[in-house]
């Protein structure tokens, strides 16, 4: 479908579409949205650095609209994402120099496939499991692992997310290991990012989504230098997406108010396990049942949430619904 | 690179760094418009909370 240059109407259509999906979806989980971006690409004929690049490009702009509303609900906590992006940009620049070798090598595709494939279904099932064990609306219990184990001085409080104290380079760790896989495979980094955030640092799911879009934003803007320096930018499909996504991020941030943080953490893994299986079979060569099992996914979910945040909304103008659960904190604030 | 322009490629040639920053830039930018745009639009409808931050 991609033959390089201006975009056809359909591709253009088509670019628009996944852009605003994953505006819902990337907005509404705290993720880059590259694990569906660029596979959607890559099956709509860009060549893979390409598609990274590309994505990484409107990811950039997308992230900013996401973040601007998430501010606004009082979801991100800056200190902890100022701490993350000390090792984010040096992990994304290891990252990028990776792909870059790897290109000159005949079989860089399917690493990269492989690669991403291992850590769609770890990270998915291990999500997967946790919010099925989980009950109610709570955040996953017991004592995080980066708080137990870690206790490496400068401690540093983060009283946005009610944590009171934590190693400063587990933070910087975690940054640097997520800037990494973001810029290799072409993430924002975020799927892995707000999964450790939750699970590592013990952070509350709305406060990790948006820290992570802030991350996001920074570490999709790094990639997508390093990217377009080395022409692997297509200006006019990321723009086309970024018109999709403004309006799908704003409806996805808004939801996060409304649904409980178990549903999002749920919602995320079965996003995450089906992506996993759109790679699976592109690697067989059943490039057709992977473009619908992505599409499936991304129309489903993102339809699932705007679903969600309408009926929300309905019952809250007509005094009906329930408080949301942060309500009296915007309210304050 | 074929997909790319010939302005593109111009601009890649003399200076990449400088084309990658006005990459960058320009979608952050136009991020930013949008996204205030949309936040007067839902502001204007009353649509979902909009509160400022803590």
């Amino acid at each position: 479908m991609y033959a390089g240059s201006v975009p056809t109407l359909s591709l253009g259509l088509a670019l628009a579409l996944v852009g605003f999906c994953v505006g819902v979806a990337g907005s509404f989980f705290g993720v880059g949205g590259a694990f569906l971006v660029t596979p959607a690409l890559n099956i709509l004929g860009f060549p893979m650095a390409l598609a990274i690049g590309t994505d990484l490009a409107h990811v950039t702009g997308k992230s900013v609209i996401a973040v601007m509303r998430h501010r606004k609900l009082g979801h991100i906590d800056w200190r902890a994402g100022l701490f993350l992006l000390l090792g984010t940009l040096p992990g994304v620049k290891l990252g990028a120099m990776a792909v870059m070798a790897l290109e000159h090598t005949s079989s860089t595709d399917v690493v990269l496939r492989f690669t991403y494939l291992a850590v769609l279904t770890t990270v998915g099932l291990l999500m997967l499991r946790e919010a099925l064990n989980t009950r109610g609306e709570d955040e996953p219990g017991g004592s995080p692992l980066l708080r137990r184990r870690l206790r490496l001085k400068p401690l540093v409080h983060l009283p946005a997310s009610g944590i009171g104290g934590i190693s400063v380079w587990g933070l910087v760790l975690l940054g640097l290991a997520t800037g990494f896989l973001s810029a290799f495979l072409g993430v924002g980094g975020g799927f892995i990012r707000v999964p450790a955030l939750v699970y590592l640092v013990g952070m509350p799911t709305r406060i990790a989504v948006g820290t992570d879009l802030l991350e996001v934003a920074f570490s999709g803007g790094y990639g997508a230098f390093l990217y377009a320096r080395e022409a692997r930018v297509d200006l006019v499909a990321a723009m086309v997406m970024l018109l999709g996504a403004s309006v799908g991020s704003q409806l996805g941030a808004l939801a996060t108010v409304y649904v409980d943080p178990r549903r999002i953490r749920l919602y995320l893994a079965i996003m995450v396990l089906g992506s996993a299986a759109a790679v699976l079979a592109r690697q067989m060569g059943l490039v057709v049942v992977s473009a619908i099992v992505l599409w499936t996914l991304a129309l489903s979910l993102a339809g699932l949430i705007l679903y969600k945040l309408a009926v929300a909304i309905r019952a809250e103008k007509s005094g009906a619904g329930k408080p949301r659960p942060d309500e009296a904190e915007v309210e304050c604030a | 690179m074929e997909e790319n322009t010939v302005t593109h490629r111009l601009l890649l040639d003399i200076a990449p760094n400088a084309y990658a920053i006005v990459v960058v830039a320009g979608m952050a930018s136009a991020g930013l418009v949008l996204g205030t745009l949309l936040d007067q639009i839902l502001r204007r409808f009353g649509i979902g909370p909009q509160g400022g931050s803590r």
